[in-house]
């Protein structure tokens, strides 16, 4: 599967069936995908989500949830990315784990939280993303935030 | 925990064209838009909702929208209300349309399948000329 062909074609062509990925076995239970100590930039965030698009795909989960997946867990990246360490150096723990019943995708991060402004610009709106296209769990703490984020795989 | 192979790939894909219709421009997006590259799609946006009457953006080549290029779309149609101008959106893949419905984005703006669907509106988006 070729990354990134210059018009987002891949995820176009994962947006038109809801069918799995054809190349991937239903029954497939994919080992974990484990990417600590990303640095926390945007650039770097571009392969990370590429990684996951192939991780899920390959775990046999439906195009819409790999496109889910994939959505929530960039917002929750740039999140950490853009906020978290308010354009200090950071670093943002990337966890994606897929049993039987169900794909969990961890994202963690060791910058101060910040609530959403009343006026959703794409902050309020990232997180309007993760919650509506997972079952997540938000965990700010004095160490850093973990956003938990959880999918069926039927 | 152990350590997994990414990609070390640090951009992303965006292409964006300008065509003239009549009243208009359409606004044809192709790759991803995310937070690197939000930036260019609010540019492109900003120089055209002030000029023209009526600015279709065409989403149907974009593979990934996050939330950053959905501010983007907010802001721009935004400066088209101020400006007295009209911004329609053509997104006919789920890719883009469900961001757009999720964040209630769509009820704001108007969303079509097709660019001639979006060009011709409807009796509730007319277009302002002048």
């Amino acid at each position: 599967m070729a990354s990134g062909d210059g018009r987002g074609g891949r995820d176009s062509a994962a947006a038109r069936g809801d069918g799995p990925d054809p190349t991937a076995s239903a029954a497939t239970v994919a080992g974990p995908l484990e990417c600590p100590d990303i640095p926390a930039d945007a650039a770097r965030l571009v392969g990370v989500r590429r990684t996951l698009q192939d991780w899920a795909s390959a775990a046999g989960l439906p195009r819409s949830t790999v496109a889910d997946l994939v959505l929530a867990s960039y917002e929750a990246m740039a999140n950490s990315a853009e906020h978290g360490y308010r354009n200090r150096p950071g670093t943002i723990d990337l966890l994606a784990t897929c049993d039987e019943d169900e794909v969990v995708v961890t994202v963690r991060d060791r910058g101060e939280w910040r609530s959403p402004p009343a006026d959703p610009g794409h902050r309020g709106r990232g997180l309007i993303l993760i919650r509506s296209m997972s079952r997540a769990e938000v965990e700010p703490g004095p160490d850093g935030t973990t956003v938990r984020m959880r999918w069926s795989r039927s | 925990m152990g350590r997994s192979y990414y990609h070390t790939v640090t951009a992303s894909p965006i292409a964006i064209d300008v065509s003239a219709i009549d009243g208009g421009v359409v606004l044809s997006v192709a790759g991803e838009v995310d937070l690197l590259t939000a930036d260019r799609l609010s540019a492109a946006l900003e120089a055209e909702v002030d000029r023209h009457a009526l600015v279709v953006v065409d989403l149907t080549a974009v593979g990934f929208l996050s939330s950053s290029g959905l501010a983007a779309l907010a802001l721009a149609h935004r400066a088209a209300v101020a400006a007295g101008h009209v911004l329609r959106l053509v997104a006919g893949n789920r890719v883009t349309l469900r961001p757009l419905q999720i964040t209630g984005l769509a009820e704001e703006i108007a969303v079509y399948a097709t660019v001639p669907e979006a060009v011709a509106g409807s009796a509730d988006y007319p277009v302002e000329r002048g």
